[in-house]
């Protein structure tokens, strides 16, 4: 199956070297998945916090989904496609923990690996590839409809990276006054009707 | 609000703005290790709280971007930092200053307690403005200062006027300490 959504031979094996017959099923699940491919990508962003892993998740999505489309339930396969994502995410994260230690092991810089790892961690959200055009300038507008300590403690915490502790000590709140700021905020930015045409497009 | 257990979990994924906030929690990190395996299993059987973190990965990569250009900038947490960096650099001409000023009034204090002296000053430098005005050269007002200034004079009662030894060691440490943070500022 091609991201592009474009149908390809009928010999792409699965797991037990079958191939999936060119049957309904397999369109459902190329359709489903070029139709979802956004969503995949954002949440493997999500939950990998990670763009390069995120993707080649991705990929391995691809590769898993057309090699089981046999077995998936039509009705359910949104769900089905999203399952198949956590899993592969789910399966570099513990790779990449399992390097990480060996690297750990052999290396004796080990602060040099745990701050590779913290700015892999933190460079997640680069938008490229992910965004749509002038989506930045929909948040934009937003978020500028929101009350000025909204949108502080939201750039505090998402663009500049501080911690909610650092962000009330810098404002001089209590932090849970802090929490409801973003909580709040972030809430009204997914109530925002542009937004939410955007999401459901 | 701190989960204890997966049933305590369930129930504020039962929660519509519950489950909003857990989703940015969890998509930003803030969840702890266990409370973000709980909500992974809540995620293998419900496509809507997937949906609901792609979402919020797209949302706060929206938020990122559209921060990233009002500001234009880098992020200020290291921009933080190189404000303190600044606030050291531009700290040692204000003491340099503060220290001079203390000098300064130092100085016009131990002037101002020897009333004699200074009275003695005062007509000198009358003595010395009349000659002026009769040669009308403004050399000569220099000259005629630096000969009341001058230590080898007897009747100079400014001679007598030494400074302290607090004073001057002061004076050197705030030279010494100005010029180790004039190095410091070439670092940077």
């Amino acid at each position: 199956m091609s991201q592009s959504g474009g149908h390809q031979s009928n010999d792409v094996p699965d797991r037990d070297g079958r191939s999936c017959p060119p049957d309904t099923q397999k369109r459902l699940v190329e359709a489903t998945y070029v139709g979802l491919q956004r969503e995949l990508r954002a949440f493997l962003r999500g939950v990998l916090k990670d763009v390069t892993l995120a993707d080649d998740a991705l990929q391995k999505v691809a590769v898993s989904a057309i090699q089981s489309c046999e077995n998936v339930n039509p009705e359910t396969v949104r769900g089905w496609l999203f399952r198949i994502a956590l899993n592969e995410a789910r399966q570099l994260q513990r790779s990449q923990r399992r390097d990480s230690e060996i690297r750990q092991k052999f290396s004796e810089q080990v602060a040099e690996t745990q701050s590779t790892w913290s700015v892999q961690k933190t460079d997640w959200w680069t938008s490229s590839g992910l965004l749509k055009d002038g989506f930045d300038t929909i948040i934009q507008k937003s978020m500028s409809r929101l009350p000025d300590e909204h949108q502080t403690v939201i750039r505090l915490r998402i663009y500049e990276g501080l911690s909610f502790a650092e962000i009330a000590e810098r404002l001089g709140q209590p932090l849970g006054t802090v929490l409801t700021w973003m909580r709040r905020g972030l809430s009204r930015l997914r109530e925002d009707s542009g937004l939410r045409d955007l999401w459901t497009e | 609000m701190k989960v204890t257990s997966m049933s305590d979990f369930t129930n504020r994924l039962a929660m519509a703005d519950e489950r909003e906030w857990l989703a940015t929690q969890y998509v930003l990190g803030e969840l702890s290790a266990v409370e973000a395996e709980m909500f992974e299993v809540a995620m293998l059987d419900d496509a809507d709280l997937c949906q609901l973190v792609a979402e919020t990965s797209l949302l706060i990569s929206g938020v990122h971007a559209a921060s990233r250009k009002v500001r234009g900038s880098s992020p200020v947490v290291t921009i933080d930092a190189d404000s303190k960096r600044s606030k050291n650099r531009t700290t040692w001409p204000v003491k340099s200053a503060l220290a001079a000023a203390l000098l300064f009034a130092a100085s016009v204090a131990l002037r101002s307690s020897n009333d004699s002296s200074e009275s003695r000053l005062a007509s000198a430098d009358f003595d010395v403005l009349t000659s002026t005005e009769m040669s009308a050269d403004a050399d000569v007002v220099e000259s005629e200062l630096d000969v009341v200034s001058d230590e080898t004079d007897p009747n100079c009662r400014l001679c007598s006027l030494d400074a302290p030894e607090w004073l001057m060691t002061a004076v050197e440490l705030e030279q010494e300490s100005a010029t180790d943070d004039n190095d410091d500022s070439e670092v940077f």
